[in-house]
């Protein structure tokens, strides 16, 4: 099966990329088992849970999560950049990802700094 | 489940938490969010349990009063009914004052859980969070900045007024996209405690609060992720790699109630809406 194809985050979107292992039962999208609503006997997808009256969330759980994200950008018109939009991933951005994990072992020895790490 | 099968439920980290109203902690976001979830679920079902406790206890006292004066004066039973009243009466307050004491501030539950739930997957999963929470009361004595001598304001023959200073949350993460977020909550209380004396003869005291909650907020940002235009209010400075982004806002209420979560994520939201995908990665 394709990969999940779940659009995860809030301030900014990016694909789960999971292996799927089965479609949604009401957007028919490849969902990996991260990406399933439990409440629904994991037969939907996170985003189609939070638009169903039927499903209850719990406190502050994934359902709860994605309707804030929806009821947050209906309200404000926020549009999060999706990340993954383009991903068309050329040498320039392997290189730019090999210095992000660099940095990131760079910031582990120098925790706390904002500006040059 | 009852908030004591819900106290049972939770590890020895968990309770320590929750009894000492700290924490400092630094892990993953879903390792801490799997720490923080069950104590949320143990505060509220406390709260729900609490107001229960309080009013059983005070009737079961009151009765055990009525069932001492009733064996006083000879009534049947009476010495076994107080005796009854007096062990549940007994049960009653211990279970409602220790409800009181693993209880823990709404900011925990109505502002701190919710932003980090909302912002799980924009924060990457490997780098650990840093969260530093203090859950205990805004007014405990430790955070008393200054009190003013009395003064008498109309039909208030003393009025006592407190500040009080509760930086009680901050936090780090990196995004997934490489940003740096951290933020800080400060609250600023001002209590006001007025006494009269009413046509009766009783002396009856209120109690007033004015909170002023400082929102921080601190995004280092990628420059070769994204380009960014300040946003209003926002301070930004340019480093070798990153642009760091200086946010504040001031929230002012009448009450100790916690401040909506949306007020941090509209700050934070707000840097993003005039950020824009950096010219070498939107041209790749």
């Amino acid at each position: 099966m394709s990969s999940c194809e779940a659009r995860k985050g809030f301030l900014t979107l990016s694909g789960c990329d999971n292996p799927a292992v089965t479609v949604c039962s009401q957007c028919q999208r490849s969902m990996c088992p991260a990406h399933l609503a439990p409440q629904t006997g994991f037969s939907m997808c996170f985003d189609c849970a939070a638009t169903s009256s039927n499903v209850q969330e719990e406190e502050y759980d994934d359902v709860w999560s994605h309707r804030y994200r929806n009821s947050y950008y209906a309200t404000t018109g926020y549009m999060p950049m999706d990340r993954s939009h383009d991903s068309s991933f050329d040498r320039q951005d392997a290189l730019s990802f090999d210095e992000r994990q660099r940095d990131a072992a760079e910031d582990e020895v120098e925790r706390g700094g904002f500006g040059e790490s | 489940m009852s908030v004591v099968q819900t106290w049972r439920s939770l590890n020895a980290e968990q309770k320590r938490i929750l009894l000492d109203k700290r924490l400092e902690v630094t892990r993953p976001i879903d390792e801490l969010l799997a720490l923080l979830k069950p104590l949320a679920a143990c505060d509220a079902r406390a709260d729900q349990s609490r107001t229960r406790l309080g009013c059983s206890f005070g009737l079961a006292l009151v009765l055990t009063v009525a069932a001492l004066i009733a064996w006083g004066n000879d009534v049947p039973f009476a010495m076994a009914t107080a005796l009854v009243l007096l062990a549940a009466a007994i049960a009653l307050g211990y279970f409602y004052f220790w409800t009181k004491r693993i209880d823990v501030s709404n900011n925990f539950r109505q502002f701190a859980l919710p932003v980090l739930s909302v912002f799980r997957e924009d924060i990457d999963a490997a780098p650990p969070v840093r969260l530093k929470l203090d859950l205990g009361s805004p007014t405990a004595a430790s955070k008393k900045q200054s009190e003013k001598a009395p003064y008498s304001m109309g039909v208030y023959h003393k009025v006592i007024e407190s500040t009080y200073l509760d930086p009680w949350m901050s936090a780090e993460a990196v995004l997934v996209d490489g940003t740096k977020l951290s933020w800080q909550v400060t609250d600023s209380i001002r209590e006001l405690q007025k006494t009269k004396r009413n046509p009766g003869g009783k002396y009856k005291t209120k109690t007033k609060y004015t909170k002023k909650t400082d929102l921080e907020v601190r995004l280092g940002i990628r420059k070769k992720t994204y380009d960014v235009t300040a946003p209003a209010g926002a301070e930004v400075t340019s480093g070798a790699k990153r642009n760091v982004v200086v946010m504040e806002r001031q929230i002012r209420s009448a009450t100790l109630d916690p401040i909506d979560p949306r007020a941090l994520i509209d700050l934070i939201a707000g840097v993003y809406r005039n950020a824009r995908r950096a010219r070498k990665e939107a041209g790749a």
